[in-house]
């Protein structure tokens, strides 16, 4: 049996998402004999978005639209069902546009309006020619997953 | 039972005038902007998820409450409609499009199982 390390030493890494999987200060990977034993960084919920920018080619304007669209289709209570605050939230952006370079990340991480964030711009999303070469109509998918730091309840 | 999260979406049926497809719409449209992975994660069953469906049109008695309810793929479910939602009359066409608007709430009994780590 492993002793499960303090709560100071652990860190996630890797696959976060799955309890089985922590990393102690500078070591690999173990599986813990049973993971109710012992979990810190959890998948919650993920909330997904579309947004466009239908005229002006805008990436950004298209991720915080389809962030904008993945919050507010939701009103998450997580935290406080699990006696944490909105704040002790982390939250992972993922966006896909067809020009990730092109996305003002800082813009899009002030659409959060709680915890901790993290932003991810990959390739993806859509753009669309306009007919008579006018511009390009402009797709952007976002996924934002909300994570909070838990552990086993005095039960 | 704590609520999780409230799920909000809308649909319609523009030429039918069927409120309960109107009302399965806008299930879908609410269920499918997020996921509540916390169930994986801390390997609870979703038979303990209760989830309560309001769906709010402008004819409430012409929708099916159990053709709503099995939109929802898991927990236990429970379908109230109201008044709400919104009829678009086209008087030219003779038409009306009908809107369908629903809140869908998952609740749990987390019963101290788990705990946030305080900061």
């Amino acid at each position: 049996m492993i002793a499960p390390p303090s709560r100071v030493q652990l860190r996630c890494s890797g696959n976060v998402g799955h309890p089985r999987y922590f990393q102690q200060e500078g070591q690999s990977f173990f599986n813990l004999v049973n993971p109710s034993n012992l979990m810190a960084k959890t998948r919650m919920v993920m909330e997904l978005g579309m947004g466009t920018s239908l005229v002006s080619q805008d990436y950004t304007k298209a991720a915080c639209r389809a962030i904008q669209d993945a919050l507010y289709h939701n009103s998450l209570h997580v935290a406080q069902a699990f006696g944490a605050s909105p704040e002790d939230m982390v939250v992972e952006l993922e966006v896909g546009v067809q020009q990730p370079d092109q996305v003002d990340v800082e813009q899009v991480r002030q659409q959060i309006p709680y915890g901790r964030c993290s932003v991810r711009v990959v390739h993806g999303g859509l753009d669309i020619p306009q007919p008579h070469q006018r511009g390009t109509t402009t797709v952007a998918n976002v996924a934002v997953v909300v994570y909070l730091d838990l552990e086993p309840g005095d039960r | 039972m704590q609520r999780l999260i409230l799920e909000l979406g809308t649909g319609n049926d523009l030429y039918g005038e069927d409120y309960t497809k109107a009302a399965c719409r806008a299930v879908q449209d609410a269920i499918h902007h997020s996921s509540l992975i916390l169930f994986r994660s801390l390997e609870i069953s979703h038979e303990q998820m209760q989830v309560n469906v309001t769906v709010g049109v402008q004819r409430p008695d012409q929708v099916d409450r159990e053709a709503v309810a099995r939109e929802l793929p898991r927990g236990n479910v429970s379908v109230t409609v109201t008044q709400g939602g919104l009829n678009v009359v086209d008087e030219v066409h003779q038409t009306t499009s009908v809107i369908a608007t629903v809140a869908i709430e998952a609740c749990l009994d987390v019963s101290e199982a788990w705990q946030a780590i305080p900061r």
